[in-house]
């Protein structure tokens, strides 16, 4: 029973750390960029969200609020990068999301200050399972993520917004010259992959506390797992590196009697992802192919 | 021939310098030197993240004292300079470095927790400095330098109180953070349970990172291991209370539990904690104060628009004190560090904490015991 509690407390953390690795993922297909600021900008989100609610808003205007912030958050993110995507600087551009996600970081702490906050002063009775607990607000990360990934698949695989952007995704030039609008597709995409982040941001502090390096902690996992599940492969290879990243080093630090303390689990990320990437260099679900 | 003539100028300078010192007055017979018209001291405290709610307490305490101190008579005034140490050793040193090199500073009133003080004190000597902090307790203190004093109770004696409480459990369950305020509780209540206790067994004894906000898996951990009784050794902070709030998720079935100053603020924010999970949790800290001074100041500060309720008595008492007693020396040693720090480690003093305090050659101020206190329903009570 003790393993089922931990792997089901693991399996929300996995979920929030897949939202935002299927962010990047998603931007970086048509962008090419490691768009490491969606950690940052869900974070945002998240402040905005308590701001409102310490203001008395209603649900309604909060969640107004979140849209309006979110929609600029996601145009300046995008016309930030998009001179450098146009031109393949993806160096670059990485770097400048990075830099952006930084300076939103610094700015969230500089207004709201560096202590942490509770988002919502309503409590929520824990739901259970039998012997299991899960927090309200794991019961709404799991399910989130579940119609999200359900979502994603649909939309890629059976709508023309989906083929548009896999035609970005494989030949950006081939695509425009079929009538494509890449700019426009992946302005739309940036504006998805901004509320998904802002709807990551304000679960994992809902989850935790709110505070202004949440979405860091977060999009670190996200970029290895994206990196490990292979960033040029399919959405699969994402998905399953970001629960193997986060659900194999809690079960191994919660399991283990002995001196296995939580500061050993960035170390067995990183050692996992090293050992992931060594056997599997081109994603997790993709085989290198024999040169012929 | 121009280097006659630059020898003949040399002479005439060095001439010149040695009838001007000999106009000048013998040793034994020089004035005083004049009082300073403002000695300044330094005060590194956490302005930002978790702890900050402290030091802008402390910031009130501090300016109630210096409106007493900085009398319309007074022939020199006490300056204070804030930088932001922000709970950990490297800004810590970062604040040292400015107040001492840019300001001018040598007498500090710092660090406050014990991350902040444990980075400084090696520092002070060879700056020329002394402090004291009103608030570190970590035991590791003492010992560090002689120029760095502390107004606060020593962490083992914090440890041992934990301990006897502990010690009534065959099992117990430590969780601490990763800091040195509460790896000093928790070193201290590991030597303390296994003189005072040796039957007690530690099932669990779980470290998590600062910053860490996510506590399920190790509160599993923790109760998967059967404890009767579990320690919650947080750094003060909202964090504290994120880690009671996830707690109170799980189903503990009669365990007991114990902590330290962390649950102790009025506002840790336990809002999301039922009473149901949190009421008889015993807390041990500092001894409770209710001297009709310590109350008066209270009450100036309040009606200032301050509050002193995170740093609860004690604390507003050792940092009323401890910026007297660096503003009372400064003024009588003229702000001269080593005679400062002779008088500190010698003399007796006065303050709101007690009469009769002397530090004793030690870092820590003497005879300053621990107090216990039970939370009912989101506050702590005081046991007699």
């Amino acid at each position: 029973m003790h393993f089922l509690q931990i792997l089901l407390t693991s399996f929300v953390f996995g979920t929030q750390v897949m939202l935002l690795a299927v962010a990047l993922h998603t931007t970086y297909a048509v962008s090419r960029i490691f768009q490491l600021a969606f950690g940052a900008v869900g974070t945002a989100l998240a402040y905005a969200v308590w701001a409102g609610g310490q203001a008395g808003f209603g649900w309604f205007s909060n969640f107004i609020l979140f849209l309006i912030l979110a929609g600029g958050l996601a145009a300046a993110h995008f016309y930030l990068l998009e001179k450098v995507t146009v031109h393949h600087h993806t160096l670059i551009g990485t770097l400048l999301s990075f830099a952006f996600g930084m300076g939103l970081e610094a700015l969230l702490a500089i207004i709201f200050g560096a202590d942490g906050k509770q988002l919502t002063a309503e409590t929520f009775a824990p739901w259970h399972f039998g012997e299991l607990t899960l927090p309200f607000s794991g019961v709404l990360t799991l399910a989130f993520g579940g119609v999200l990934a359900t979502g994603f698949v649909f939309i890629l695989e059976y709508t023309q917004a989906g083929r548009q952007l896999r035609a970005v995704a494989e030949n950006t030039a081939l695509a425009t010259g079929q009538g494509v609008q890449a700019r426009r597709v992946r302005l739309i995409i940036f504006g998805v992959v901004t509320l998904l982040a802002g709807a990551t941001g304000w679960l994992r502090a809902w989850d935790t506390l709110l505070t202004p390096n949440l979405g860091f902690n977060l999009i670190t996992v996200a970029f290895i797992a994206l990196v490990v599940g292979g960033p040029r492969a399919r959405l699969s290879g994402t998905v399953a590196a970001a629960y193997l990243l986060t659900v194999v080093p809690d079960l191994t630090v919660s399991l283990t009697s002995g001196d296995l303390s939580t500061s050993w689990k960035p170390v067995l990320v990183f050692g996992l992802a090293a050992v992931l990437l060594l056997l599997r260099p081109n994603g997790i679900f993709t085989r290198t192919q024999r040169a012929v | 021939m121009p280097s006659l003539t630059r020898k003949l100028a040399a002479a005439l300078t060095l001439g010149a310098l040695f009838l001007a010192g000999c106009g000048a007055a013998p040793a034994d017979t020089a004035e005083a030197p004049a009082a300073p018209a403002v000695v300044k001291i330094g005060v590194i405290a956490p302005l930002s993240g978790d702890a900050a709610a402290y030091s802008t307490e402390m910031q009130a305490v501090i300016q109630n004292r210096l409106a007493k101190i900085n009398t319309p008579t007074a022939a020199t005034k006490v300056e204070v300079v804030y930088e932001d140490g922000k709970c950990e050793g490297a800004s810590a040193v970062a604040a040292f470095h400015k107040l001492v090199d840019f300001d001018g500073v040598r007498l500090f009133l710092g660090g406050v927790c014990s991350s902040e003080t444990l980075a400084v004190a090696p520092l002070l000597q060879q700056a020329g400095a002394v402090a004291v902090s009103a608030l570190s307790s970590n035991p590791a203190i003492a010992g560090v330098s002689p120029a760095q004093f502390s107004l606060s109770y020593r962490d083992d004696d914090i440890g041992k109180g934990l301990a006897t409480e502990l010690g009534k459990h065959t099992k117990v369950a430590i969780i601490s953070e990763q800091i040195d305020y509460a790896q000093g509780i928790h070193d201290a209540t590991v030597a303390n349970l296994k003189k005072l206790a040796p039957n007690t067994q530690i099932v669990a004894d779980e470290v998590f990172p600062t910053g860490e906000t996510n506590f399920r898996n190790l509160l599993a951990k923790v109760l998967a291991a059967k404890p009767e009784a579990v320690l919650f050794d947080p750094n003060v902070g909202k964090n504290a209370a994120n880690l009671l709030r996830q707690a109170a998720e799980l189903k503990w079935n009669g365990i007991k539990f114990y902590s330290n100053a962390a649950y102790l603020a009025a506002d840790v924010g336990l809002a999301g904690v039922p009473n149901t999970f949190s009421n008889g949790m015993v807390l041990i800290d500092a001894p409770q104060i209710d001297t009709p001074e310590l109350a008066a100041l209270q009450a100036e500060i309040k009606a200032a628009g301050g509050s002193t309720e995170n740093l609860g008595a004690y604390y507003t008492a050792s940092t009323a004190d401890g910026i007297d007693l660096l503003a009372k020396l400064a003024i009588e040693f003229h702000g001269d560090a080593a005679q400062i720090q002779t008088a500190l480690a010698t003399s007796t003093f006065d303050g709101f904490i007690g009469k009769g305090l002397k530090f004793g050659g030690e870092a820590f101020v003497q005879g300053v015991g621990v107090g216990k206190y039970v939370l009912t329903d989101g506050k702590a009570v005081y046991q007699k």
